[in-house]
């Protein structure tokens, strides 16, 4: 414990390794926030979901702090919901089951940019008679545009972009452009208070009517959105603990057992030594990306499936000869014959007495490795190779790189999932060569 | 117009920077050496006897904190010189070094004679091959090995002949000093009392001066006019050979005496307790006052150096004022 | 402690029990060309006989490579003899079963050249000296308490609690080899391999260790092997002295009688390369042998150190292997100059 201690306390002299320290003490921090807010069958649902859970989400949003940097804002997403805001309906009854369903959204616009989209949603609850819905926009400088006549189902979306007879009205444009649109100057927005004007009728008793208006902006949140609405920062957040998971798993895994083998080929020698630089031998020239990517395609594309596999070929890739070399020095020392002297076992000598002696060596070089596991899984993700249910960094740059994104100007959505790994890499780094000087005295800048 | 004295040290500070602080490796070293004498630096292992000779050749690494002091080469202070120009005209022309296991960082795949030769082309530009392969035959004859072994490389040679190899490479450019450290202490018995002999020929035949740096007293007595000792980064005694063995002065001098085991006489073996000091942060007085039976109060001061009969130089208490004769405790 | 201490007084012969018995004790070392064809052997140890009785020391000098070391870690069972006997109270151990073997290697404690390369530098004080006693089935708590007790008072490392939570590389060269000392201790051995305990140490801290030894081996009525190349110190350290060359015992004395008069020529040599601190040595060239000890793959035939020999007899010394002469009482020699005796 003293030893921990002193070790901190060195670490604490080095800017690199304290810089190191918090990266990694704050990627620890989003991942378990990540697993805390978002449970993982959340994470799923989230990230598998369509357009049902990202209904309210704008398509290939950027990120809502991009505005700050910018003289033109642009627009956030405007959501009104009627069964959020009772007062946006009125209703009246007319007698003999039917009632008037009326319903006013209005809303500010100041924004120097259109927005991406606007669409309304309805939902109503009737036996038999669908509800009547009549919609019109009408801007700030008094202008009414009818928009259209609706029956509405139980569930009802009405995308106003997508309306060609709308954009007919408006001269061509499209509607989310055109309903903005400055009368006298149509590439700039008429900036003011608009009203969209619902008036609803429903033809049963009991029935009801509810509706919401969403302008989809072109920024949200802190991530942005991809091209299927979905907020990029789940995938960030996600992201953490995966790649956390999966480069620590590794870089523990293969280079405990390495070393492990390594010992015990040292220590007994002969056939078991032989084999084991056999089978290295053999594993050097076996590409590690091919196979993973054939794994990939033919057995499971389970992240878990592709660390075991990851995991089992660098146990004897060239790190097994590195601890090898290491271990025949550490085999002549003298206090292993001590041990023999007194009567220590073959696996007392491997484990208690040689392993140990190596640790220290080891410890900078695993940490080192962390990213180099973590960009792995990255780079399979963008190979396509990816956890097929799980938001990663990688898959966020491989869905980046096959819709498009830097071809689109999207690219906040290469640049946060590749920032995280930048930094996460350099985190690890920087403590790594920092412990690489404490526990190897010789590196030592004079 | 050479004077008699070869090397003239005065005050020579070295301290390395650490990360906990300045370590005094060499500490106000003072001494002086008579050309064709040999000096033997004894001490125990950490004292700065390595660093002293390293400071006196500029074999220095980075972490330098502190490196002052006057070192009078033939009259002439060398510390003056730049690193380039003591490079050309002193090191390894003038004064040449034998470091310690030196025999076993010989380059394995270039042959004996390539190496020993090296100094050479670096020193005196434009030599001929062939005059320089006459002049490493030359040494090689003086160090006693074989002709035929010229063209071997290092790993057919055994340890005493590869440490005879870079003697020879220490003399190929005629030095007038030559710094030995530990030649010998790798050497199995036999073989380190062969060196001793070349050694001592060496010194006889060429007049040739050495600074031999060793722990092993014994050995040290093959070769040495003059023995200084070194204790905690300071030269505490410097006394020539003759009274050292019999008469040292200064109680570590004594001790250290006291705990060499003899051969073919019977004595009573005494050792040291405790531990040299710290060269960071070292006591301000004399470093040696903790474990020394004979301490008084003075000895929180930091002793002077008094010259007692047969130029004997003492850095010690029990000496200053002619108080002479030690009270034995 | 007075020096008379330090110089054993032996008992006569007759009420001594050996304690260890080694007769013709060979260890040779396949070579292998290219991992498999074999190229022959080097014979480290070649036909070894002798006895050490019960609390006796007993110094072997040589130089490397003579067999000192290969002899002493095939007495400790880290090497396999290749032909020969070790009996050790009675018993040949070079025929024991794995738990029989464990045993043995109990009650033989080692203390090697490198103080600090035989601790391991990841565990405390503590945990070094459990170690032995953790592998040898002593678990009770108090038991190893009161023996990590017993030892670092013996070796006089105290205050004992200081020391318990250090690591090796916190402790002081002489330091170092106490703590191996009370390690071999801790088992409560009859035998004591020392292999160089003091050649990495500095002079005023040999003494020191040298002087600890040997009242362990007192108080202890320990029978101790001191492994050395140091001439000069095995006078204050044995009773009996064997000098080796070329994988074989060459002589055989008392330590005072060795240290008086050497026989062999190379027990001789050996002498007289070692230097006495005396102004006198400037004045003198040593009578050393030139060469190189024999390699031990293709031995010379006859005696071993004959092509070194100034005394060399044609016609014997290079045929025929000398046996062991009995010269005095107290003093054999492996040597042709002795036939007559």
């Amino acid at each position: 414990m003293t030893r921990l201690a002193n070790l901190f306390r060195e670490l604490r002299s080095y800017p690199s390794a304290v810089a190191g320290v918090s990266v990694i003490v704050i990627m620890v921090i989003i991942a378990i926030y990540a697993m805390v807010t978002i449970p993982y069958s959340e994470a799923v649902r989230l990230w598998r979901g369509g357009d049902n859970v990202w209904l309210e989400t704008p398509r290939n949003a950027r990120p809502a702090w991009i505005n700050n940097f910018r003289r033109e804002k642009l627009p956030e997403s405007i959501i009104m919901k009627t069964t959020e805001d009772p007062s946006l309906k009125t209703v009246m009854d007319l007698g003999g089951g039917l009632a008037t369903s009326d319903m006013l959204f209005e809303f500010d616009y100041y924004y120097d940019a259109f927005p991406s989209e606007i669409s309304m949603f309805f939902t109503a609850q009737f036996k038999s008679a669908r509800p009547n819905v009549s919609i019109k926009w009408v801007t700030p400088d008094g202008r009414e545009i009818r928009l259209t006549d609706l029956t509405v189902r139980q569930s009802e979306s009405y995308r106003i972009s997508q309306d060609s007879a709308v954009s007919r009205r408006l001269g061509g444009v499209l509607p989310e452009k055109g309903l903005f649109a400055d009368p006298n100057d149509p590439s700039k927005v008429n900036k003011g208070t608009y009203q969209v004007v619902v008036e609803g009728l429903v033809f049963e008793e009991g029935s009801t009517l509810d509706g919401s208006l969403i302008v989809y902006g072109q920024v949200h949140g802190l991530a942005g959105t991809d091209h299927r609405r979905r907020d990029i920062m789940v995938a960030l957040l996600w992201g953490t603990p995966v790649a956390l998971a999966f480069g620590l798993l590794a870089a523990v895994g293969s280079s405990l057992t390495t070393m492990t083998l390594a010992a015990a080929a040292v220590w007994f020698g002969g056939w078991v030594d032989y084999a084991i630089r056999r089978i290295n031998e053999i594993v050097m020239i076996l590409p590690l990306l091919p196979i993973l990517i054939m794994v990939g395609l033919f057995y499971s594309r389970s992240i878990w499936a592709i660390l075991g596999v990851v995991i089992l070929l660098s146990i004897f890739g060239s790190g097994i000869l590195t601890y090898r070399s290491m271990f025949l020095q550490v085999k002549q020392s003298g206090y292993i014959e001590a041990a023999r002297a007194y009567g220590a076992s073959n696996a007392r000598i491997i484990f208690r007495y040689m392993v140990p002696k190596v640790i220290p060596v080891l410890i900078p070089q695993f940490v080192a490795q962390v990213p180099n596991y973590v960009f792995l899984e990255a780079t399979l993700a963008v190979l396509g190779l990816g956890d097929p249910v799980l938001p990663t960094w990688g898959k966020l740059l491989n869905d980046a790189y096959t819709s498009g994104a830097l071809f689109n100007g999207h690219y906040y959505w290469v640049l946060e999932p590749a920032f995280l790994l930048v930094v996460t890499g350099l985190g690890f780094a920087m403590l790594g060569f920092a412990l690489d000087r404490i526990f190897n005295p010789r590196l030592r800048g004079l | 117009m050479k004077s008699d004295i070869i090397l003239d040290v005065r005050d020579l500070k070295l301290h390395f920077r650490t990360r906990k602080g300045p370590v005094q490796a060499v500490d106000g070293v003072t001494f002086q050496l008579k050309r064709g004498q040999t000096l033997a630096v004894v001490g125990e292992s950490g004292c700065g006897k390595t660093s002293l000779v390293k400071a006196i050749l500029r074999l220095l690494p980075r972490n330098i904190e502190t490196f002052t002091g006057e070192v009078f080469f033939n009259g002439v202070d060398v510390m003056k010189y730049n690193d380039e120009r003591f490079r050309k005209e002193i090191r390894w022309t003038k004064m040449a070094m034998v470091p310690q296991a030196s025999m076993n960082s010989l380059n394995p795949v270039i042959r004996i004679e390539d190496q020993i030769a090296e100094p050479l082309f670096l020193h005196e530009p434009g030599i001929s091959r062939e005059k320089a392969m006459q002049r490493v035959a030359e040494v090689f004859k003086v160090v006693g090995l074989p002709l035929d072994f010229l063209q071997r490389y290092p790993f057919e040679l055994s340890g005493g002949m590869r440490q005879r190899a870079t003697i020879a490479m220490a003399l190929v450019t005629n030095p007038e000093l030559v710094v030995l450290d530990e030649p010998s202490s790798a050497l199995d018995l036999l073989t380190q009392a062969n060196l001793m002999n070349v050694l001592k020929k060496i010194k006889h035949e060429y007049g040739t001066t050495f600074i031999l740096i060793t722990h092993d007293i014994g050995t040290a007595s093959e070769l040495a006019d003059e023995i200084a000792v070194m204790y905690a980064g300071e030269m505490v005694e410097q006394c020539s050979a003759e009274y050292f063995y019999t008469d040292a002065r200064h109680p570590y001098s004594r001790k250290l005496m006291a705990s060499v085991p003899t051969l073919r006489e019977d004595k009573e073996l005494q050792f040291i307790p405790g531990q040299p000091p710290s060269l960071i942060n070292p006591p301000t007085g004399c470093r040696f006052a903790d474990r020394c039976e004979q301490r008084f109060g003075k000895c929180s001061e930091h002793p002077p150096v008094t010259e007692l009969e047969h130029r004997q130089q003492v850095q010690c208490w029990l000496y200053v004022n002619g108080k002479g004769e030690v009270k034995h405790a | 402690m007075p020096n008379a201490a330090l110089k054993g007084q032996q008992k006569p012969a007759e009420e001594r029990t050996p304690i260890l018995a080694v007769e013709n004790l060979h260890t040779w070392f396949e070579v292998r060309r290219m991992g498999f064809l074999k190229a022959g052997d080097v014979r480290a140890l070649d036909g070894v006989t002798f006895e050490l009785y019960e609390g006796e020391a007993l110094s072997i000098v040589g130089e490397s490579g003579c067999g000192k070391s290969t002899l002493a870690k095939t007495i400790l069972g880290l090497h396999h003899p290749t032909k020969g006997k070790i009996y050790f109270q009675g018993t040949d151990v070079t025929q024991l079963d794995k738990e029989q073997t464990k045993q043995y290697r109990a009650k033989v404690g080692y203390i090697q050249q490198d103080p600090y390369g035989a601790l391991p530098p990841f565990m405390t004080v503590e945990r070094i000296l459990r170690e032995p006693m953790l592998i040898n089935g002593i678990t009770d708590k108090d038991e190893q308490k009161r023996r990590i007790r017993q030892v670092l008072e013996e070796v006089k490392l105290a205050p004992i609690e200081d020391f318990l939570p250090k690591f090796p590389h916190m402790l002081s060269g002489g330091q170092q080899q106490r703590l191996v000392i009370a390690r071999a201790m801790i088992l409560e051995p009859k035998l004591l391999v020392a292999d160089e305990p003091v050649s990495m140490l500095d002079a005023s801290v040999r003494v020191e260790i040298l002087q600890l030894l040997r009242k362990i081996q007192y108080d202890h009525n320990l029978a101790i092997i001191y492994i050395t190349h140091d001439l000069s110190t095995v006078r204050y350290f044995s009773e009996r002295i064997f000098s080796m060359y070329g994988a074989k015992i060459i002589e055989k004395a008392s330590t005072k009688a060795l240290l008086k008069n050497p026989l062999h020529p190379y027990t001789k040599a050996l002498f007289e390369a070692t230097s006495d601190p005396d102004a006198e040595n400037l004045k003198t060239f040593k009578e050393v042998p030139a060469g190189e000890p024999p390699s031990l793959m293709n031995p010379p035939s006859g005696c071993r150190f004959h092509p070194r020999c100034s005394k060399m007899i044609p016609g014997l010394c290079d045929r025929e292997i000398p046996p062991e002469f009995q010269v005095t009482d107290d003093q054999f020699a492996a040597c042709w100059l002795y036939r007559e005796s």
